[in-house]
């Protein structure tokens, strides 16, 4: 009997890869699988035939209404919470806060950018809502704000609600991407003769830049993909495209599940554009900071 | 009067156990080429950064053409500075880069273009000025922080280990170059090392220095050959230390082993009959077969 002896380097097991498995593992069983059946679904009826009707059907009101107010409301909130977020973590860098601000902020920040869903809304409605304590104590101090046309069941109501969980983690994400600047850059600008202004115009910020779109692109998807928090407050009353494939899905209204899936590719697909631009900023910051 | 004048200073930093720098004094011509050798840990950088204002001395004075520089800002004190890791702004371009004091200096934008021309020609990087730092070499990069701290001309160029990160052959041909722009421009120049043979072969005057104390001050030459003490013997190049009698300090006779040797010069500060210590470096022993000494 011949035997061959293989004469290529034997490889050496990496236990890098073990390491990994857990997250191709998830992955491809959250991300890959459900993404892939969701696009095939997307093309089916009932029936499990092909078609495209579930495609067509999201030009029919109300569902491109319900991905516009989607998109801006997570805009708003993604671009306000970005420079609330960016300005607080720009004063706490700039070392001029009381010394027991910097862990409280920090503490605040990681625990109030995860504070969403019925919890998040049951304290909105609290405090802010037609009953809410902040709403009597302003009405005591003769400031009705629901007579001023505020309702906490809003557009504006529901993006100060998510502002609540937006800029804290726009906080959290800039807290050290600011302490990656080097130390360098700004004695250097210094030497050259730049004022602390000067160096944060032309050297500090520019090079936050790309980090700080990049996040609020990450804010955009955050918001985007809420549902809990918007259906705790508003119950239906907000045409959130999360909210109306909550309907599809649990047969409120036509029942049309895969008329669902079509939506939620239309989510996915918005994703994975924001996705893209973040990939994309985050590179350039990288190639800067490194 | 000389060009750059620091005096007594001192810098404890903070919580510090012993002082970073003390004792610190040395005068620095105009035009001259300084460098502080030592090794790592012993002020160099320091003294460096309360030259430039980014430390502040905890007692002491640094005058400046006639000014005391102490109280001015960093960024009102018109000194230029290399970093160790070149400091580029990774968001500029070359061009940019070079310009950037210029700019927040409010100078004109033909000036500013005028100028950065004038820098890239200096460093030969005429052709990259508008590339990032991240596609330039080491080297690049060095030579392009070198032309920033230039354009605004400045009254002192400071240097931070500038080579340290680059490898040896472009150490070598940076390290020339750094010294015939500063001949060009006859700028006053500090440059820190703790390379013994980029100190000795840059340098008008070598400052030694060993745990924040100055060891010796001298040319070169001096430096290498007539070591002042103990430390800036054995730091300085490769030699051998021998014990040895001094038999006549005017003449420089020496005896080890019952032989009798010469030093190349007299020996102050040592009477006859004394043990003294001599360092030897490889190389320099001359014998003399026929002479009267051996
Ligand atoms: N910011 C600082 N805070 C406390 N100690 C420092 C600081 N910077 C330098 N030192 C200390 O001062 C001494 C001199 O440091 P440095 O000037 O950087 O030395 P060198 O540049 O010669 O290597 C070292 O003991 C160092 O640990
Ligand atoms: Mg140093």
């Amino acid at each position: 009997m011949a035997t061959t002896i293989s004469t290529a380097p034997r490889r050496h097991f990496s236990w890098v890869w073990l390491g990994l498995t857990p997250f191709f593992l998830f992955a491809i069983l959250f991300i890959l699988l459900p993404s892939t059946s969701l696009f095939i679904d997307s093309f089916r009826d009932g029936q499990g035939n092909f078609t495209l009707a579930n495609i067509t059907g999201l030009t029919q009101s109300p569902i491109p209404e319900s991905y516009w107010l989607s998109i801006r409301i997570s805009a708003v909130t993604a671009i306000f919470g970005g420079i609330l977020g960016f300005l607080l973590a720009y004063s706490r860098a700039s070392g001029n806060l009381p010394r027991w601000l910097y862990p409280v902020t920090l503490t605040f920040a990681a625990v109030a950018s995860n504070f969403a869903g019925v919890t998040l809304a049951f304290a909105f409605v609290n405090t802010l809502g037609r009953t809410g304590f902040v709403t009597a104590v302003l009405k005591g101090l003769g400031l009705d704000i629901y007579g001023f046309g505020f309702n906490l069941y809003s557009f504006l109501g529901l993006s100060l609600t998510y502002m609540y969980f937006q800029f804290p983690l726009m906080l959290l994400i800039m807290v050290p991407a600011i302490e990656g600047l080097k130390k360098e850059w700004r004695e250097a600008a210094e030497n050259l003769g730049a004022s602390t202004f000067q160096y944060w115009l032309r050297v500090g910020f520019p090079l936050l830049l790309p980090s700080i779109l990049a996040t609020m692109l990450l804010l955009f998807g955050n918001a985007f993909g809420a549902y809990a928090t918007a259906f705790a407050l508003t119950g239906g009353r907000l045409n959130l495209i999360t909210i109306q494939i909550g309907a599809q899905m649990r047969g409120d209204v036509l029942h049309n599940v895969n008329l669902g899936y079509a939506m939620a590719l239309g989510m996915v697909l918005i994703m994975a554009v924001s996705l893209v631009g973040y990939t994309y900023l985050q590179r350039i910051s990288e190639r800067w900071l490194r | 009067m000389a060009f750059l004048e620091l005096t007594n200073v001192r810098k404890v930093f903070p919580n510090a156990q012993t002082p970073a720098v003390e004792d610190f004094n040395l005068n620095v011509n105009a035009g001259e080429f300084v460098s502080f050798l030592g090794p790592s840990g012993c002020g160099k950088t320091t003294t460096l950064r309360m030259i430039a204002g980014f430390e502040t001395a905890t007692s002491g004075s640094i005058v400046m053409d006639g000014r005391d520089i102490t109280p001015i800002r960093p960024n009102q004190r018109n000194i230029g500075m290399v970093f160790q890791s070149y400091a580029l702004f990774p968001n500029m371009n070359v061009a940019d880069n070079i310009g950037f004091g210029l700019k927040v200096g409010g100078k004109s934008k033909p000036e500013i273009k005028e100028r950065v021309g004038e820098m890239l020609a200096l460093i030969k990087l005429e052709e990259l000025g508008n590339r990032y730092p991240y596609q330039l070499s080491g080297g690049q990069q060095q030579r392009v922080a070198l032309a920033r701290a230039i354009a605004i001309r400045p009254q002192l160029l400071l240097l931070d280990e500038p080579l340290s990160a680059l490898d040896a052959k472009i150490r070598l041909s940076l390290r020339n170059e750094i010294r015939s722009i500063q001949r060009q421009l006859g700028i006053t120049t500090v440059y820190v090392t703790h390379d013994q043979e980029e100190a000795l072969s840059l340098s008008d005057r070598v400052v030694v220095m060993n745990r924040g104390l100055i060891e010796q001050v001298g040319p070169p030459f001096e430096i290498y050959n007539f070591p002042t003490t103990e430390f800036v013997a054995s730091f300085v190049g490769t030699l051998n230390l021998l014990k040895v009698k001094v038999i006549d300090p005017a003449t420089g006779a020496i005896q080890v082993d019952g032989q009798t040797f010469f030093t190349g010069r007299p020996l102050v500060n040592h009477a006859a009959g004394e043990t003294a210590q001599i360092a030897l470096r490889p190389g320099i022993v001359q014998s003399r077969q026929h002479g009267a000494r051996r």
